[in-house]
């Protein structure tokens, strides 16, 4: 009789973490933004769903909901008179939804097609520790705390609300009966789960639903962007400073004009120069578990004069709105310095890509180059360098002349008159 | 709570690797969990008793290697480990820290297995 160890080195959810890529693949090719509502039971998930649902149907995205529960059909129900499709999935017994059921669940739903859907919402069965643990293919999960339920709740379920993407506080509405500690739990949520981005809420009022919603518009991409004119009762957002982005795009204001006649090969370039920095930017944010939401990733492309998205203007004005631009940048550079250590350690041409991009940007005023600048790359701006050439000559002019001058002084005195 | 499904997927893939050594006998099976894994090493105990009654893994001991939590802190430029969960602060800097290298593992290391020549 022998022993032997044999080493397997195999995720126990292998079968779970497959198939729920399988899905993140199918929700992607199909354009549908996928989210996972966490929380105990009795928070709110399913009212804060039914308004969300009839709130993005109002401003004209297409939405449909999966309800898991262990038996009845009820949440099913209320959320289907928000007019959108609704599946309830009854998991009998079992604590928390997984992607096999997603899956059974999305074949032969009659009438929903993922490709013809904006928003696919999953509310999960409520507990706040075994979904964690299932990967359904979301994008975006969701953690939801009340009012009523302490203000350590993300304390007590560090592992739920560290693996979310947003955190939503519901029944703001109650918060002052219930003496809610405003500030603790937001510090509470953010100890857990450092930069997530939470909503204050009341699915009665309506209450912080307007962020929310632009949230998911933004997520998904400008769908459901449209307001359809205030059918809810939406408090003024509170600007954030909006002071280093504005000045970041006047830092480099000075920079000469590209030249004339070769914009049009030059703007071609230079998208293709930031979408390939981007784009890395981007992965190593995922790579490093603090993705970043659509909104900042677009803000990456945002320039004073030079070539940038055409909906630049929309998303400077949300990010001014609900972030932080220095704790942004901030987060940004620490990435981009990343990305760059990880190309410089790479093979040679990863780095000789990431150079030649940076240098097609320096011809223009793009945000992403002072962001570049600031993460401790020197970044040569080829206008400046013009200029510099100009100086030069100049000076080479104005020196021939003076030497001219001292030697010739009689030739001068010739020019000034009344010196004879 | 969902300690029973794990050990179900545990009895699973342990039973098909187990085609490659025919007649072998499970002694041990050795887990590696994150502290984040959102799993109870008594839970997953108690429930591999029953769950491997009447499988290839029946009377095999079950091994559990918790790992705490490993971040990296930007500040320190250093891996961390976090002596709790209740802040995702660097322990040298204070710094809050997001950017996790180890928490969430739920694997299956080895086993060990006894086969008869």
């Amino acid at each position: 009789m022998t022993t032997r160890i044999v080493e397997l080195r195999r995720g126990i959810l292998k079968k779970n973490d497959e198939l729920a890529a399988g899905l993140r693949e199918r929700y992607t090719a199909a354009g549908v933004l996928v989210l996972n509502l966490v929380s105990s039971p009795g928070t709110g998930k399913t009212a804060f769903l039914q308004r969300t649902l009839t709130e993005l149907r109002a401003r004209g995205a297409r939405v449909a909901a999966l309800v898991g529960d262990l038996e009845t059909d009820n949440d099913a129900q209320r959320l289907a008179a928000s007019g959108a499709p609704v599946r309830q999935i009854n998991t009998h017994g079992i604590c928390h939804l997984d992607a096999e059921m997603i899956d059974k669940h999305l074949a032969g739903w009659e009438g929903v097609e993922l490709g013809r859907l904006d928003f696919l919402f999953i509310e999960n069965v409520g507990n706040l520790v075994c979904p964690s643990s299932y990967d359904l293919g979301e994008r975006v999960r969701v953690a939801l705390l009340s009012v009523t339920e302490g203000e350590d709740k993300p304390l007590k379920y560090p592992t739920m609300f560290n693996s979310a993407d947003a955190a939503v506080i519901t029944k703001m509405d109650l918060a002052e009966p219930c003496g809610f500690d405003r500030e603790l739990a937001l510090k509470n949520i953010r100890e857990i789960r450092p930069g997530i981005q939470i909503f204050e809420t009341s699915a009665k009022t309506g209450a912080g639903m307007k962020e929310w919603l632009d949230y998911l518009a933004l997520e998904a991409g400008g769908r459901g962007a449209v307001l359809d004119g205030g059918t809810v009762a939406t408090p003024e957002p509170i600007p954030i400073r909006p002071k280093t982005v504005k000045s970041a795009l006047e830092l480099v204001e000075e920079l000469p004009e590209p030249e004339p006649g070769e914009n049009e090969p030059e703007s071609a370039r230079v998208r293709a120069a930031k979408e390939y920095l981007v784009a890395l930017i981007d992965a190593e944010a995922n790579r490093t578990r603090q993705p970043l939401l659509e909104v900042e990733r677009k803000m990456l492309y945002d320039s004073a004069k030079g070539w940038t998205l055409p909906e630049m203007e929309q998303v400077r004005e949300t990010f001014n709105l609900y972030h932080d631009p220095a704790e942004y940048e901030k987060k940004v550079i620490r990435l981009i310095r990343n990305v760059r250590l990880r190309a410089r350690a790479g093979k040679g041409k990863e780095f000789e890509e990431w150079t030649e991009a940076v240098h097609v940007l320096s011809r223009e005023k793009h945000y992403l180059l002072d962001l570049i600048a600031a993460s401790g790359e020197t970044v040569r701006l080829r206008g400046r360098r013009r200029n510099l050439w100009l100086l030069l000559v100049i000076c080479a002019a104005l020196a021939t002349l003076a030497i001219w001058m001292v030697q010739h002084p009689d030739d001068v005195r010739a020019f000034i008159p009344g010196a004879h | 709570m969902h300690e029973l499904s794990i050990v179900s997927s545990i009895v699973e893939s342990v039973t098909e690797s187990l085609t490659a050594y025919p007649g072998a006998q499970v002694k041990e099976v050795r887990l590696r969990v994150g502290a984040l894994a959102s799993v109870i090493e008594d839970s997953l105990q108690f429930c591999y008793g029953i769950a491997t009654e009447d499988t290839p893994l029946a009377g095999s001991k079950l091994v559990v290697k918790i790992l705490p939590v490993v971040m990296h802190c930007e500040s320190c430029r250093a891996d961390v480990e976090l002596p709790g969960l209740q802040s995702f602060r660097c322990p040298l800097c204070g710094e809050l820290v997001a950017d996790m290298r180890q928490g969430r593992e739920l694997e299956i290391d080895s086993i060990e297995i006894e086969e008869n020549p």
